[in-house]
């Protein structure tokens, strides 16, 4: 499941109506959601996007999923509608610096962003500018591997246009014209996503039903069940004997004999 | 080969930078205060990040030239390591790297006049043998076009016989050795396996008939060749894959001297294993017949005997010329 977090709702529209998200949630954190993607509006600001993002994370059936920071921001040179790849978020305030995961792509740009309390007028010189991404950054990094983690901006106001022309008629015309660029990045940074551990299937958890396996013994149990898995790809299970006396800890034991019965002899 | 490459400020105008720099013009190239915020923060994962490693240019603060571990003393009195780079080209499955570093970037440190006034100072405040080995946390020669690591620093070892350069590899990258001139204490090491592990467990490497071809070509214009047979592995059929192994060795190198030849059999240290069957829960061979001896993840010690002793004797029996050291498990 990817998440994106972003500001506004018009930021957003064009996303939700191209992957048919559904509102989901209505509190504290407005979320549109289908089986493999979902959106969570956070508000306006670093504190608001820090919150969403936190308040994303507490489903931690997500955490293997991109996690994407989306929306407007404003630029010196760039032409508005660039999609850029934020390559380091840097906090204006703190001077914190993060750094997203980057996937190259021709029509994308690559480079960095300063977060601002407020909109500004001034653009920094070698950088992109926004009011979430910071926010995002600082939540995100503690809990979820790098490789999954990027910050998308779609470049809405320059030197030129200036930031009082951004309507939010135009951030949702920028989106809709980009919608499939973003789509590709976003199946291209998949690619990046880290494979995730083998947990039990259904028929080894019901094996085990009726054991009371404590925290640590399960944990041994899913390793040792790797453990068989490798060695042994095709088959589903060891054939161990076990019978209704078997506590967990003799289950473990009987487990760890087979499987160092598995390794070659010289 | 880096579509992204991060540059520490401190060395953004240094020569050496420029240059690798100047290689990779397609390159996003973002800046970045210390590597270590982005080699050493907690949340990455190793095995995704060596699908599309990144390059990091960095500066080598402190630490540069460390004691070795015990057990990879070779003959000389001191011995020291040192790495120019962190992380390696290849990706080799057994490879402790991979369970030592969050990360897998490569970083290179361009602050080579630090590391050569630091060899220049443990060289000479000894008249002892003394050997730096480079191929620790990398590989010496992998990335030479790029790092011109050899041209940097074999030099530095001309004057002073008693210090000792260990380039330890796998690499084919022999083309600056081979305009260079010979020196007698730069050992040309090349970690060598059978096809059959070559194939499996050593992805993105040159092969056997590579690496052989390389060493003779460098021995003919009179580098000095060792050769790391580290780490032996347990497979299917061992004593035929690694009989012919040997004798495909010697078949191709014929019986001109060898500086040394090592033997160690697979072991990592426990930490080290742990990171790396969460990486590669599905991969045999960090479970084949491994068990936890002299607090080392190795193979059961009687088992590991078996396989270095017969190693041993089989190469002594092609070779009884060369020394053969081996490389325990220790802690």
């Amino acid at each position: 499941m990817n998440t994106f977090i972003m500001a506004l709702k018009n930021e957003a529209y064009h996303l939700i109506k191209r992957y048919h998200l559904t509102l989901v949630v209505h509190q504290p954190f407005k979320v549109y959601q289908t089986q493999n993607m979902r959106v969570i509006l956070s508000g306006v600001g670093k504190s608001s996007s820090y919150a969403a993002t936190k308040f994303a994370l507490e489903d931690r059936e997500t955490h293997h999923g991109l996690w994407v920071n989306f929306g407007v921001a404003g630029d010196s040179a760039l032409p508005v509608g660039s999609l850029v790849s934020i390559s380091k978020v840097t906090e204006d305030d703190t001077g914190r610096s993060w750094y997203p995961y980057v996937k190259q792509h021709p029509k994308c740009y690559v480079k960095a962003l300063r977060t601002y309390n407020s909109p500004i007028c001034q653009y920094p010189l070698n950088s992109s500018c926004d009011m979430e991404a910071s926010g995002f950054m600082a939540a995100v990094s503690e809990a979820i591997s790098s490789e999954h983690i990027h910050v998308l901006k779609l470049i809405s106001d320059n030197s030129s246009s200036g930031i009082g022309n951004l309507t939010k008629a135009l951030m949702k015309q920028l989106v809709a014209e980009n919608i499939e660029l973003i789509n590709t990045y976003i199946k291209s940074a998949e690619e990046n996503l880290s494979i995730e551990p083998k947990s039990f299937p259904f028929s080894i958890e019901k094996m085990f039903q009726g054991q009371h396996f404590t925290v640590t013994q399960t944990h041994q149990l899913l390793e040792l069940y790797r453990s068989f898995c490798a060695l042994c790809p095709e088959e589903a299970w060891p054939s161990i004997e076990l019978n209704n006396r078997d506590k967990p800890s003799d289950i473990l034991a009987k487990l760890r004999l087979q499987i160092t019965q598995l390794s070659p002899k010289l | 080969m880096y579509s992204i490459i991060y540059v520490e400020e401190s060395v953004r105008d240094m020569p050496q930078t420029i240059e690798i720099l100047n290689r990779y013009q397609n390159a996003a190239i973002v800046d970045c205060s210390h590597y270590g915020e982005l080699f050493n923060r907690r949340k990455q994962n190793f095995r995704t990040q060596k699908k599309e490693p990144t390059l990091i240019i960095a500066r080598k603060e402190n630490k540069r030239i460390l004691p070795i571990p015990g057990e990879y003393a070779i003959d000389a009195k001191h011995n020291f390591y040192f790495s120019h780079m962190l992380n390696c080209l290849y990706d080799c499955r057994y490879c402790f790297l991979q369970g030592m570093f969050r990360s897998a970037s490569h970083v290179i440190f361009v602050n080579y006049s630090d590391f050569k006034t630091d060899l220049t100072s443990h060289i000479e405040n000894t008249e002892d043998s003394i050997c730096f080995y480079s191929g620790y946390d990398c590989d010496s020669l992998a990335l030479d076009p790029i790092t011109d690591f050899t041209r940097n620093f074999i030099p530095l070892f001309k004057p002073y016989q008693h210090a000792f350069l260990e380039l330890r590899t796998k690499s084919t990258q022999i083309r600056n050795l081979l305009t260079m001139e010979p020196l007698p204490n730069i050992i040309c090491a090349f970690s060598l396996s059978p096809n059959e592990i070559v194939g499996k467990y050593e992805a993105k490497t040159p092969s056997l008939n590579a690496r052989l071809a390389a060493i003779s070509s460098l021995r003919d214009a009179g580098w000095n060749i060792a050769l790391r047979f580290d780490p032996i592995i347990f497979v299917d059929d061992f004593y035929t894959v690694y009989k012919q192994f040997f004798h495909q060795i010697y078949a191709a190198l014929g019986s001109r001297s060898i500086h040394s030849i090592t033997l160690g059999s697979f072991r990592l240290p426990k930490i080290f294993h742990k990171n790396m069957k969460r990486l590669y829960p599905d991969e045999p061979l960090l479970i084949n017949g491994l068990s936890l001896t002299n607090g080392q993840i190795a193979y059961e010690e009687n088992l590991e005997k078996k396989l270095i002793s017969w190693c041993e004797n089989t190469l002594k029996n092609l070779d009884s010329v060369t020394p053969v050291y081996i490389q325990r498990s220790t802690v």
